[in-house]
């Protein structure tokens, strides 16, 4: 019903909404299991020491032996790099509807992100 | 090293040298309510964390805030899957004003080296202050759809032709499509590089600042501006929560509860945004602001 009203440009960024709106509803569903089931994990297994979260390098080897933290930490990252993600469906879907402006902004801000993210962590 | 624990559901947990007890029950409620308040008004939720962690179980505040970061990106990510489903994220005008708020946040992390926080703190909980006097609704149903048409049409001459950011919303409170068009851009970035300065240096989130300007400045309607706002927490404060992340102030154990809690009360909030009406939103925000502003005062006078 809302659709009839809509100009050209609103349907093709309905369109947009739509895919966004599914990437983050899946990704954010997924990212709650994974981590309600390092949750439930910890429940049975108890802490016995300091949890930190687990080193990229090492995670996969602890995520095979069903590890809380491991879990959790894969939770987050995906978590953090969902917005990325968001930022580059966009990109893709502006330059492919010719909008230069959105185009442009999409760009400069997941460079901006990036390079944001890599001053921050080099300043810490 | 080894703790004696009982189950996680009450546990205790060491940072640095502190020790924490970790009730998971006390963490999802501190979630929940947080998950509400944020989706509702677009502010991400530090607000509630970072004093409850402190305060109720005396998390030292460095951890308190890595781990509210990391709950307010899920905060932010799950209500803007909703608000965007529902056209009331404003994706364009989000990406614009990321684009000046996340350079801003980079600053304000080089500058809370160099700038006593603490008398930016007074003069911000002021400023904050007059905010909430500001955007407080004295009318008791505040503007309907035609004064609002007016309001927007008496602002015709400002608007400088960038149409390209101008959206519409169906708000089933008012059972009308809600056209807009978002006016002063160029203010509207300035702020933003200020807002995310200051979010930055205060460790506070930038959803206190945004939903004040985009609405009162930028003339958005309250509804698609917490919507924005939720939008634009998922980039301002995914870099910063990559930081505490790899700082190691960031607890799995503290985390998780806190990100399931927030989940329930985020799609919660989001309902509850639909069916109320816009003039409570402002209201509530109005309180948010001087509670910030009373937390504020109080951090500055080490009270937590």
């Amino acid at each position: 019903m809302q659709h009839e009203r809509m100009s050209p440009t609103h349907l093709k960024n309905h369109s947009l909404n739509r895919t966004l709106s599914s990437i983050l509803s899946f990704g954010v569903a997924f990212i709650m299991i994974v981590i309600a089931a390092g949750l439930i994990l910890y429940s049975f297994k108890g802490i016995n020491e300091v949890e930190r979260l687990v080193p990229l390098p090492s995670l996969l080897g602890k995520l095979i032996e069903l590890s809380p933290s491991a879990l959790i930490t894969t939770g987050l990252v995906i978590m953090l790099l969902l917005p990325q993600v968001v930022l580059l469906v966009s990109l893709i879907h502006f330059i492919a509807e010719g909008q230069k402006k959105p185009a442009v902004i999409s760009a400069v801000l997941l460079t901006m992100v990036i390079v944001s993210a890599v001053l921050l962590f080099v300043m810490k | 090293m080894k703790y004696p624990m009982q189950s996680y559901f009450k546990s205790a947990i060491l940072c640095d040298t502190v020790m924490v007890d970790v009730n998971i029950w006390i963490l999802l409620l501190t979630g929940f309510v947080a998950g509400i308040l944020g989706a509702m008004l677009g502010i991400g939720g530090g607000v509630i964390i970072v004093p409850a962690l402190t305060i109720v179980l005396g998390v030292p505040i460095h951890y308190a805030i890595g781990n509210s970061l990391v709950a307010i990106v899920a905060n932010a990510l799950t209500s803007t899957g909703i608000y965007i489903k529902n056209r009331m994220a404003n994706l364009k005008l989000g990406l614009l004003l990321s684009c000046t708020l996340v350079p801003g946040a980079v600053v304000g992390a080089f500058l809370s080296s160099i700038l006593p926080g603490s008398i930016l703190a007074v003069f911000f909980a002021a400023l904050l202050i007059y905010v909430a006097f500001n955007i407080y609704p004295l009318r008791k149903h505040g503007n309907t759809t035609g004064e609002f048409k007016m309001l927007t049409d008496t602002c015709e001459k400002e608007h400088d032709g960038n149409a390209w950011l101008d959206e519409s919303y169906y708000d089933p409170a008012l059972h009308e499509e809600l056209r807009y068009r978002v006016h002063r851009q160029d203010l509207g970035l300035i702020t933003g590089f200020f807002g995310g300065c200051v979010s930055s240096l205060l460790g506070i989130g930038g959803g206190i600042i945004n939903v004040p300007v985009m609405n009162m400045v930028m003339k958005v309607p309250i509804k698609a501006t917490i919507a924005t706002s939720s939008l634009l927490l998922c980039f301002t404060t995914m870099a910063g929560s990559i930081v505490y992340a790899f700082r190691g102030l960031v607890l799995p154990n503290l985390m998780a509860p806190l990100t399931v809690g927030i989940y329930i009360g985020a799609r919660t909030g989001t309902v509850i945004v639909r069916r109320i009406q816009g003039v409570w939103l402002q209201r509530m925000f109005a309180v948010i602001l001087i509670v910030t502003a009373i937390t504020m005062v109080l951090k500055v006078c080490r009270v937590y």
